[in-house]
């Protein structure tokens, strides 16, 4: 074999592996999504409620994971473990508040007021819908 | 306004039997499924626990949003939800069962009382019957209920590729704590 045969071979398995490592570490290393960065399906706080009391299933494969950014009157705050935020806005079913987990525990909400929320939901449990890494954008 | 009514009539009936409820949506539940040798921990917090107790009954329910539970790393988030819990399919796990002793629980006088609750555990879809030793702190009209114990992933059919089988433990510590308050 020549040297320049095995130079090249080299050279092609350092590219490679230069590469497979680089993208390895953008994987290890990729962020958390940012609610500032995402596009929310926009409703009411509501609506969303009755879609999710009307079928579960259905609500879960439309909005599951999904962004959303909700609009509604906070009925209640609740500071969790970790000094974090919980905003929850009241729908028609007392039992079943939106309840939003802020990303920022500073924000201001006051009982009362009517805000637009936007965040990631992770599903309908006995207490109201989650939504998590929430910012309010109005 | 028929139904305001309606339903202000229910609560003043369901008054009084309220009162022996404590709630909260935002107890936490962390686990650890780290296994002794690897490098990287594998660990992650959910802090959107919703917890209900009946003081009367020794009911409680916890139920958990899958996707509510953070990481450090998004990478192992997305590996949690899609590879190992399918949050998709399963998104919420939930704990339902009794206090068995509720009636040594002093829930109207403040002090510290050793708890064992006994349910069914539902997590990826699989429910086992599971009694755990916990801890019930009253003070004023909170309370406090925290909780530590393991579970076999095995046991849920959660199946652990032989690739990172190293890192991850066979089974996870799992941590809860919830501050009740009454309604």
């Amino acid at each position: 074999m020549n040297k320049k045969l095995i130079t090249r071979i080299v050279i092609a398995v350092v590219v490679v592996g230069a590469i497979g490592a680089g993208v390895g570490y953008m994987m290890w290393t990729k962020p958390h999504p940012k609610a500032e960065d995402q596009k929310g399906i926009v409703i009411t706080t509501t609506a969303l409620a009755k879609e999710y009391a009307t079928d579960e299933k259905a609500a879960d494969a439309k909005y599951l994971d999904k962004w959303i950014e909700v609009t509604g009157t906070v009925s209640e705050t609740e500071k969790n473990q970790d000094g974090g935020l919980m905003v929850v806005l009241q729908t028609e079913d007392p039992t079943a508040g939106v309840q939003c987990t802020m990303e920022n525990k500073d924000v201001v909400v006051t009982k009362g007021e009517n805000v637009t929320i936007k965040g990631q939901c992770s599903g309908n449990g006995i207490t109201g819908i989650s939504l998590t890494r929430c910012i309010k954008s109005k | 306004m028929k139904k305001i009514i309606i339903a202000t009539l229910l609560l003043a009936i369901a008054g009084p039997s309220f009162a022996q409820k404590y709630m909260t949506r935002t107890a936490k539940v962390s686990f650890n499924a780290t296994a002794p040798k690897s490098p990287e921990k594998i660990e992650a917090v959910n802090n959107e626990v919703a917890t209900i107790i009946d003081s009367k009954t020794g009911d409680i329910v916890f139920q958990m949003p899958i996707k509510s539970f953070k990481f450090e790393r998004e990478l192992m988030q997305q590996h949690f939800n899609e590879n190992y819990m399918e949050s998709d399919k399963f998104p919420k796990s939930e704990f339902k069962g009794k206090i068995t002793n509720a009636a040594d629980i002093t829930f109207t006088k403040d002090g510290t009382y050793k708890a064992t609750v006994t349910g069914t555990l539902t997590i990826h879809g699989v429910p086992q019957a599971v009694t755990v030793p916990g801890t019930i702190t009253v003070k004023g009209n909170t309370i406090t209920a925290s909780a530590k114990f393991a579970v076999k992933l095995a046991d849920y059919k959660i199946t652990v590729a032989s690739m990172v089988a190293d890192k991850l433990a066979k089974e996870a510590s799992i941590t809860i704590d919830a501050t009740l308050t009454q309604k």
